[in-house]
């Protein structure tokens, strides 16, 4: 069963892509051309569906099994985090508290590495972007 | 000419000059290594302290800076598998695996090595053929451009493990799928957008490279449970004993590759680099020359497209185009009447690159120790270090959160094609390839209007309708020939 | 030699990181300028070169320059437009795409969500041959393409139904040729359809004068003819379309926008930096080392300018079909 998700997926993201690609607006100059907006789409489109139906059929074998995806869930909730976190705290301190928190979760019990290392890095990051090369970074809504 | 020569190694030689290149060599040596900033952000950023020197002080620091980039572009790509620029992706296929190895002083040797002598040969050949070679940037056109690409999407083979071509040709696929997101470049119209502003622009370069090697890779480490993952202690800082010998004759074949194709407008150097890594790899699986191949063609391909923006004044890449911009500012014109005009400029720009690769050799190596020790981290270290390089590096570019997101998104399918099997760089290739394939081929059909004898009239098309041939039926069938019966075992 | 030139530089970096320290001591002499596309194009060449030029004249302090990329400068715009506390004094540059886009329905946003501040420069479109080609003038292209619309292939360094497509479109049809059927084909940008002409992929360029004036000084190329109301200084001899009877004028302008919010007083001591600029010689130093013609619209005048080309596009996009 296992061996059907991924071309199942790809069945999926072909299907999508497809069906999007016959909703692109044709413009009044290559809508009667052989190579217009939607020919390469097409072709692409329909090649990955012949794939993955031939994959459907046969089945794929796993190269690797067996991860942990709690840790990638728990990762993936860091950096959406950290995304939410930009636009408020600034860039550095939400790089800062990124790094914390997943080094935290990574099982880092050292208190100085979890405090000096992000801080550090942020910093850092600061002085070299912002003020070496002088670009300039929006420090976020909380402090402006 | 050997006047002109003269007067630029004066130029270049003076003093206050040498000082210029060096401050420029080191200063986008060290942007290159930066997330998110390739080349491109480094001219931009040092724009400001051109407008301080005199024309030839100005052109021949920022030049220093292009290739400075080029040439720490690599670090990342080799030490995190985290290509900040597409033409250091083709470092990353034999270089991470042996960062990985605990030889990531070798692999950063042998780029520094490699890239400082594609750099020079490069330079050589600019000296010496600059002039001739212009007309070369005008023989290729549309018909002759999609053929090329057509050739670049061959190389996919090279990345296809034994019974997994049809895997490989699936990456490409997506690769190109994701490659026709936002505004379409020949009609302006809107594609797979889905009604967002944010994908109106597409899918950029980095974002992609980022999120499906450097994040993916952070995710790899993340959920495999067994230590295997760890580098191991660095072994070696420095080349090993036969490296030297194997890689001297791959350099001098892709320096002069790279070289040609790097004249070519487009995307010279991400051409030059999949094209010797592929051409290397069909008969050397030596990853030292894996490694070296891309490297030497990307710095000499960088060279090489000082060619048009020189005597033709015509950028080939976005990169090119903000140094242009930075020419026109310091009152230098390029263009044919460069060389009357100016001499001294355009000589000695040419003198200073060899320089400038002597110093960016001379600050690289005496670095790797160090840099090498840096992947020597834990691994619950290292993990976000990387994965907050490649964030941070997406952010600066477009400073848009959406971007993160949809990294996140991308990095988890690419786990999950990982698992199963797919290779991911024919993925990053197609993605690369996509957009330029598509507009070429489109005007090709345009011109064409139904009748393909047009073609036939174009001696270089003809040959590389037949090269094009050739190379894709090669594989098609041996595969076909020794075609896998029911799935594989790995 | 070269000491003071690094000490300028050493001087700027202290200066900087001064206005980083102390924002609030710094703000009165501070200009921000929001620039909606990445770091080293045109709009952020114009909006750098101005925001140099106003330091170097001591009209402003420090200029910080933000540039938020995206949506083909539409991200920027709605950034700028939805932070009215943030950007109060701020300035966002923009170009004649803010007009197109939000006619072809890309762009919600139009300039009637900013405050017009200054009309800095203009680039003016041309329309370009070969040098090898002494025949072919003005009249004698358009006379073939009267006869045929598809006898000529013209390129262009944008999309169909962009800049350089529509310019062309609407000189053609003022001239009395069938627009809609003449073969356009579009490059990557200005470098690599200057390439196509010179490689003879296609025999008219339509561009603009900024990037094209080093080839016509070197003698690659020609002009036929230019869209500027009256004959531009750098190429004196090459006559404007109103002259060879088709009556159409057209420039890419590229400017300075306030904030909608932005107060009464703060708007008029823009104009006011902006006139000192102008009418400056370090300001005619810059446009004449980028090659750029002069606007120089301000406040109203500008508004109306721009009303003005927008009713122009809207009437002829709408009738070649480049809206729909």
């Amino acid at each position: 069963m296992t061996g059907r998700i991924v071309p199942l997926g790809l069945l999926l993201v072909a299907g999508i892509y497809l069906w999007a690609t016959l909703r692109i607006e044709l413009d009044p100059w290559s809508a009667d051309e052989l190579v217009n907006a939607r020919a390469m789409p097409l072709f692409c489109g329909i090649l990955l569906a012949l794939f993955a139906t031939v994959m459907l059929f046969r089945g794929l074998t796993p190269t690797e099994t067996g991860r942990r995806y709690k840790s990638l869930a728990m990762m993936a909730a860091c950096i959406v985090g950290f995304a939410v976190l930009i636009p408020n705290a600034g860039l550095w301190p939400a790089l800062a508290l990124f790094l914390a928190a997943s080094l935290k979760l990574l099982g880092e019990r050292r208190p100085l590495v979890l405090t000096v290392a992000p801080l550090a890095t942020a910093l850092a990051g600061w002085t070299l972007i912002e003020v070496g090369l002088g670009v300039y970074i929006h420090p976020g809504a909380w402090w402006s | 000419m050997w006047e002109g020569i003269a007067q630029g190694l004066g130029t270049a030689l003076d003093p206050a000059n040498l000082l210029w290149v060096a401050a420029g060599c080191c200063a986008g040596t060290l942007i290159g290594m930066l997330p998110g900033l390739g080349p491109i952000t480094a001219i931009a950023l040092m724009i400001p302290v051109s407008y301080t020197l005199d024309p030839a002080a100005g052109l021949i620091m920022m030049a220093g800076v292009y290739y400075g980039a080029v040439f720490g572009g690599s670090t990342s790509s080799i030490l995190i598998n985290a290509p900040g620029v597409a033409s250091t992706v083709a470092t990353s296929f034999d270089g991470y695996p042996m960062a990985r190895a605990g030889e990531a002083g070798r692999a950063l040797a042998i780029a520094a090595y490699a890239s400082f002598a594609g750099g020079t040969i490069g330079a050589l050949a600019l000296l010496l053929f600059a002039g001739a070679l212009a007309s070369w940037a005008t023989a290729f056109q549309s018909p002759e451009y999609t053929l090329i690409l057509v050739l670049a999407l061959s190389s996919i083979a090279a990345f296809a493990e034994r019974g997994r071509v049809a895997r490989s040709c699936v990456a490409a696929l997506l690769g190109l799928m994701l490659g026709t997101v936002g505004t379409d470049q020949s009609a302006g119209v809107q594609r797979f957008t889905f009604g967002r502003l944010d994908l109106m622009d597409g899918i950029s370069f980095i974002l992609l490279a980022m999120a499906v090697f450097a994040l993916a890779e952070a995710f790899h480490m993340l959920t495999t449970r067994e230590r295997g993952g760890d580098y191991r202690p660095a072994a070696s800082v420095r080349l090993r004993k036969g490296d030297a010998r194997a890689i001297t004759p791959t350099v001098g074949r892709n320096s002069a590759l790279g070289f040609l194709v790097g004249i070519l407008p487009g995307a010279g150097a991400t051409l030059a680099s999949f094209f010797a890594y592929d051409f290397e790899k069909r008969f050397n699986r030596n990853p030292a020359c894996g490694i070296a191949a891309p490297e030497a063609a990307n710095n000499a391909a960088c060279t090489g497209s000082f060619v048009p923006l020189l005597t033709l004044g015509i950028p080939g890449s976005g990169t090119t185009a903000v140094l242009l911009g930075v020419m026109l500012s310091l009152g230098i014109q390029p263009g044919p009447r460069l060389l009357e005009t100016d001499p001294a400029v355009f000589w000695g720009v040419i003198v200073s690159m060899y320089i400038g690769n002597l110093v960016l050799l001379a600050l690289n190596l005496p670095l790797i120790p160090y840099i090498s020790r840096l992947i020597q981290i834990s691994r619950p270290v290292l993990i976000p270090f990387v994965a907050a390089f490649s964030l941070v590096g997406v952010y600066l570019t477009t400073s848009n959160v959406f971007d993160l997101y949809l990294m996140l998104g991308f990095g988890v399918a690419a786990l999950i094609l990982r698992s199963w099997g797919f290779p991911l760089a024919p993925l990053l290739l197609g993605f690369i390839l996509s957009g330029m394939l598509e507009e070429n081929l489109r005007r090709t059909f345009y011109l064409v209007d139904g009748s393909f004898s047009m073609l036939l009239h174009r001696p270089a098309t003809l040959v590389l309708a037949i090269a094009c041939a050739a190379i894709w039926m090669a594989p098609a069938i041996r595969w076909w020939r020794n075609r896998p019966r029911g799935e594989p075992r790995s | 030699m070269k000491l003071p030139g690094s000490r300028r530089g050493t001087a700027s970096i202290c200066l900087a990181l001064c206005a980083c320290l102390f924002p609030i001591a710094a703000a009165a002499e501070r200009l921000h300028i929001v620039i909606p596309a990445a770091a080293g194009g045109g709009l952020d060449g114009t909006a750098r070169a101005a925001g140099r030029a106003l330091t170097a004249m001591e009209l402003a302090g420090t200029v910080s320059f933000e540039n938020i990329a995206g949506a083909g400068g539409g991200r920027g715009l709605s950034v700028f437009v939805e932070n009215t506390a943030r950007f109060r004094e701020a300035l966002i540059v923009n170009s004649t795409p803010l007009i197109l886009r939000r006619l072809q329905n890309l762009y919600p946003l139009s300039f009637r969500d900013l405050t017009p501040i200054v009309g800095l420069v203009a680039d003016y479109g041309i329309f370009v041959v070969r040098n090898e080609e002494p025949a072919d003038s003005w009249l004698s292209v358009v006379t073939r393409l009267r006869e045929n619309p598809r006898a000529v292939i013209m390129g262009g360094g944008s999309a169909r139904g962009s800049l350089d497509h529509i310019v062309a479109a609407l000189a053609l049809d003022a001239a009395g040729v069938d627009a809609r059927r003449v073969r356009y084909l579009p490059y990557d940008g200005g470098g690599k359809a200057m390439l196509a002409l010179l490689g003879d992929e296609i025999e008219l360029l339509s561009t603009g004068l900024g990037e094209t004036l080093p080839f016509i000084r070197a003698g690659q190329v020609r002009v036929l003819a230019i869209t500027a109301p009256e004959r531009v200084k750098a190429i004196e001899d090459v006559p404007t379309l109103t002259e060879l009877g088709c009556p159409v004028r057209f420039a890419n302008w590229r400017g300075l926008f306030a904030s909608p919010a932005v107060d009464e007083d703060v708007r008029v001591s823009h104009i006011q930096r902006f006139r000192t600029l102008t009418a400056s010689d370090t300001w005619s130093g810059t446009l004449e080392q980028y090659g750029w013609e002069p606007l120089n619209l301000f406040g109203e005048d500008f508004t109306r300018y721009l009303e003005q080309q927008e009713s122009l596009l809207r009437e002829t996009m709408a009738k070649l079909g480049f809206t729909r």
